[in-house]
């Protein structure tokens, strides 16, 4: 059949018609697309006004309801064409709140093993930093307020340094507090926790079995005698199994994640622009 | 006055029987806590927070927080996390211990279908499940198990169950990951979750519900929700139920009086009934504390119905309720717990109980999983409220200009609990919880002790803590029938963050129950800083201020780093119920807005707040003689 014959059969007059007929009632017709209708039910209605009187404690008014609809509409439609545009994209809590369903997901399939003695010590000696138990300190310590003592803090403290070496109780010392004169076997990070930041960083490094001081505190100046100072170290699997056990897990999640990323990633091109010599792919 | 703690503690385990009652009931698991040797009382605050949701809160995750259980747990230990924002967030120091208590509201599916949330049971498989869960009928249960089976595996199962935002066993995970936290003697990762009724639209009857327990016992329940009901009665019967069939204890804590538009300390039942005896003895057994301070404001006290104290007004969201709806001002006298104190003094006379013998605490409400107390640290009640330099600007309860509105920078960057327990562990700390040895911050670690007897003497305070124990009652307890001609004294320390703001002054407030029936309230300046005399109407001058807006910076170079004292009450009628707390001021500090003018290098409108005086509020001591 050619193009001549073609053009004399009436069953394709036919479809040219149909053809033109649906493009012109296309283009006159109201849009029945959903994406593209908004229907504002009576119960969201109801729900406005709820608001509005809860705010206000009265009812709209007809005009204001109007308003309400209105706003409600307006919403409806900026923001259905603000995610056809991809602004859903550019949007970080948005993003990450997706992200999250999916790691939710992905953590659920995930099961992993529990790990036996040989992997938990391994992990536990690559990350010793991690477990290590802080040093345990007993000392005593005399606080100076230096709002007591002015000019006076100097001599002060060294008079009673004197003093103390010389065998003085503690308690003859310095200002009366509420904080313990003497501490025993106290973690480090507890001597932080009561006595501020700066003193236990102090105590970490001072000598032991002499009084020594001035040392400052959130309190004040102390004078203090480490009487005793056990070392840090890291503890034996058995001390420390929970810790390394969360930990370790931790890490497996950090993991299993990272290996899915690493698959999903595979089926992905990536186009890095670079401004010196145009397009990069890797 | 010398302390010294750890010795004494010792003396006292080996030769005071008086001080038994404070025996710690440790968790002996951890090397820490079977090294650290068992107090017969107290030595250290521990400082935590009762209350934080994680992004699983279903309001929390709709606001864009993902933070889980888990990152929450992690943050209160002190590791860095990545925020909901994808900003690096750390503690400064970490905490104690923490409550993780996400919404039981939309929890996990199954309790959802067993609590009949209309959403759920909209669809008609799960309304048949809901009725197969309510009913006996095991034939009909095992017909809606293989139904569900059967449109798993087709994918039919209803779009409510399949949407991972019901994760649906988020309870067990909840409990399983709280004891993975848990670190007996070093950090305490107690179970919880908040029951959230809002009768009426948002008039807040909060409680967060605190497990000692661990996993195995609060797995065997599913949390209560307020689908099943907004009655707080309710709540306690659903309490009482889970212990007797666990062996488990639980304790609630209410919040935010301040946003339920005058429902929280109402004299009557939910329902409108009278009060009872029963009433008020089930409330005192299941609510130890309230929860004084936190993000969306204070329910300590109003200036309206405090008109004499000079330091009623802070952290004010006073204009309406959760929702918005606004107050009118006879709401106000049934929302405060200074309020509520009185008025329980005054019930105890009528009933026979206290309705509200509450202790106090302080905790955060963020919604985050980012706990954060600290004014230079303060990452904000919702994900969109994270460091910014224009999150101080937008409404965040209600429209912007309407009567119940609250704008974001009057979210308060508060607050901690101190709890004075033996040791820190669940158990310890639930205990001293539960017999209110706790007091609030608002954000700083401040330590305050505050002791109640009749036969403490002026050397007392030099050996504070032993006195208060052996020859009183420590916050949160009772002083019955005065013997005769003598008043009550107490014993009272408070020392400021070790790393923190000096102190400006320690007060004691005081109410009581008039010989005509009318309660009366009254506030005492007890000890301060420096060399100032009250003027002639008894007022003392202020502590002065060293706040540079410049660099957002203090010096402490006025105030006291602590102020101990020995007060007796001048005022005292020994015929008259009262009740007394203590408030401790610090210095002025810099507000968290004042950090971020300085952070972002922006200026806000004069009415925003930018200097503020932190605080700590002890549980109260009752004096009541009959």
């Amino acid at each position: 059949m050619n193009i001549r014959s073609l053009m004399r059969e009436p069953l394709l007059h036919f479809l040219l018609i149909g053809m033109a007929l649906f493009l012109l009632y296309g283009s006159v017709a109201p849009p029945a697309d959903e994406a593209t209708r908004i229907t504002v039910t009576r119960s969201s209605i109801a729900t406005l006004a709820r608001q509005f009187e809860s705010t206000w404690l009265r009812s709209p008014t007809p005009v204001e309801l109007q308003g309400l609809i209105d706003g409600y509409v307006r919403d409806e439609i900026l923001f259905r064409e603000g995610v056809a545009l991809g602004l859903l994209n550019d949007d970080s809590v948005i993003r990450r709140r997706v992200l999250q369903k999916l790691e939710v997901l992905i953590e659920e399939e995930s099961n992993s093993d529990a790990a036996s003695d040989e992997e938990l010590s391994a992990y536990l000696n690559r990350n010793a930093a991690k477990f290590r138990v802080p040093p345990v300190l007993s000392f005593e310590q005399v606080l100076f307020d230096p709002a007591n003592y002015g000019e006076k803090l100097e001599p002060a403290l060294m008079e009673s340094k004197a003093a103390l070496n010389g065998g003085a109780q503690p308690e003859s010392q310095g200002n009366p507090s509420m904080l313990p004169t003497r501490v025993e076997q106290l973690s480090l990070d507890l001597v932080a926790r009561d006595f501020g930041e700066e003193f236990g960083k102090a105590l970490e490094a001072a000598s032991v079995g002499e009084w020594v001081g001035p040392i400052q505190s959130g309190f004040g100046v102390h004078l203090v005698r480490i009487n005793e100072r056990n070392l840090d170290y890291l503890p034996s699997l058995d001390e420390s199994r929970k810790a390394v056990t969360r930990e370790w897990e931790n890490d497996q999640r950090e993991a299993a994640m990272a290996s899915n990323y690493a698959r999903l990633r595979k089926d992905y091109e990536v186009v890095l622009e670079d401004e010196s010599e145009g397009a990069a792919t890797r | 006055m010398k302390m010294n703690f750890i010795p004494l503690a010792l003396n006292l385990v080996l030769g005071l029987g008086s001080a038994t009652t404070y025996a710690a009931t440790a968790d002996a698991s951890a090397t820490r806590a079977a090294n650290t040797p068992e107090l017969t009382y107290p030595v250290r605050a521990y400082f935590g927070d009762t209350h934080v949701h994680s992004g699983w809160s279903a309001d929390a995750g709709l606001d864009g927080a993902i933070l889980s259980p888990e990152d929450a747990f992690r943050f209160a230990r002190g590791e860095e996390v990545k925020s909901n924002t994808g900003q690096m967030a750390k503690l400064k120091r970490p905490l104690d211990w923490i409550v993780i208590t996400d919404h039981s509201d939309g929890m996990g599916t199954i309790n959802e279908v067993f609590a009949g949330n209309p959403e759920m049971i909209a669809d008609p498989f799960l309304q048949r499940m809901y009725e197969a869960m309510q009913g006996n009928d095991e034939e009909k249960s095992r017909a809606v198990l293989l139904e569900a089976i059967d449109r798993q595996s087709n994918g039919t199962l209803p779009k409510q169950i399949m949407n991972p935002k019901w994760m649906v066993s988020a309870w067990e995970r909840t409990v399983k990951i709280a004891d993975k936290y848990d670190d007996p003697g070093t950090f305490s990762a107690l179970i919880g979750f908040e029951w959230t009724p809002n009768p009426e639209g948002g008039n807040n009857l909060h409680r967060n519900v605190i497990y000692r327990d661990g996993a195995d016992l609060a797995a065997q329940e599913l949390p209560l929700t307020s689908f099943q009901t907004m009655d707080p009665e309710k709540l306690w019967e659903w309490m009482e139920k889970y212990e007797a069939k666990t062996g488990g204890k639980l304790l609630a804590i209410p919040h935010n009086g301040n946003l339920s538009n005058g429902r929280m300390f109402e004299e009557t039942t939910f329902n409108g009934g009278p009060l009872t005896k029963s009433y008020a003895e089930s409330r005192q057994k299941w609510e130890p504390l309230f929860e004084v301070s936190q993000i969306k404001g204070q329910s300590e006290s109003n200036p309206v119905l405090s008109p004499t104290d000079e330091f009623a007004s802070w952290d004010l969201w006073d204009r309406g309720n959760l929702n918005g709806a606004a107050k009118k001002p006879d709401m106000l006298r049934t929302e405060y717990w200074r309020e509520a104190l009185k008025s329980g003094i005054r019930l105890e006379a009528s009933l026979g109980a206290n309705p509200f013998k509450y202790g106090a605490n302080a905790a955060t409400d963020t919604h985050t999983g980012l706990a954060t107390g600290d004014e230079s640290n303060f990452w904000g009640k919702f994900a969109g409220a994270e460091p910014s330099p224009k999150r101080w600007q937008p409404a965040m309860i209600g429209a912007a200009g309407s009567p119940g509105v609250m704008y974001s920078w009057e979210q308060a960057a508060s607050g901690y609990t101190g709890v004075w327990a033996t040791s820190n562990t669940r158990a310890a700390l639930w205990d001293a919880m539960k017999r209110r040895e706790t007091f609030a911050t608002t954000g700083p670690r401040i330590s305050v002790r505050f002791y109640g007897g009749f036969d403490f003497t002026a050397a007392d305070t030099d050996d504070l803590v032993r006195a208060g124990y052996s020859k009183g009652v420590p916050m949160g307890g009772d002083l019955k029938a005065a013997p005769e001609g003598k008043a009550p004294a107490f014993l009272i320390a408070a020392m400021k963050d070790p790393d923190g703001a000096n102190l400006d002054r320690v007060q004691v407030i005081k109410g009581w129950l008039g010989a005509d029936g009318k309660t009366q309230e009254k506030i005492y300046d007890v000890k301060w800083s420096g060399e100032r005399k009250p003027d002639a109407d008894g007022k003392l001058p202020a502590v002065g201020n060293t706040v540079d807006l410049k660099t957002a910076t203090y010096a402490n170079s006025i105030g006291a780093t602590e102020l101990v004292t020995n007060w007796s009450d001048p005022d005292f009628d020994a015929k008259l119920n009262a009740v007394y707390y203590v408030r401790v001021l610090e210095i002025p500090t810099p507000r968290w807005t004042a950090y971020d003018a300085v952070r972002y290098n922006i200026t806000m409108p004069e009415n925003v707040t930018m200097i503020h005086q932190e605080r700590a509020f002890t549980s109260p001591i009752w004096y009541t003689p009959n």
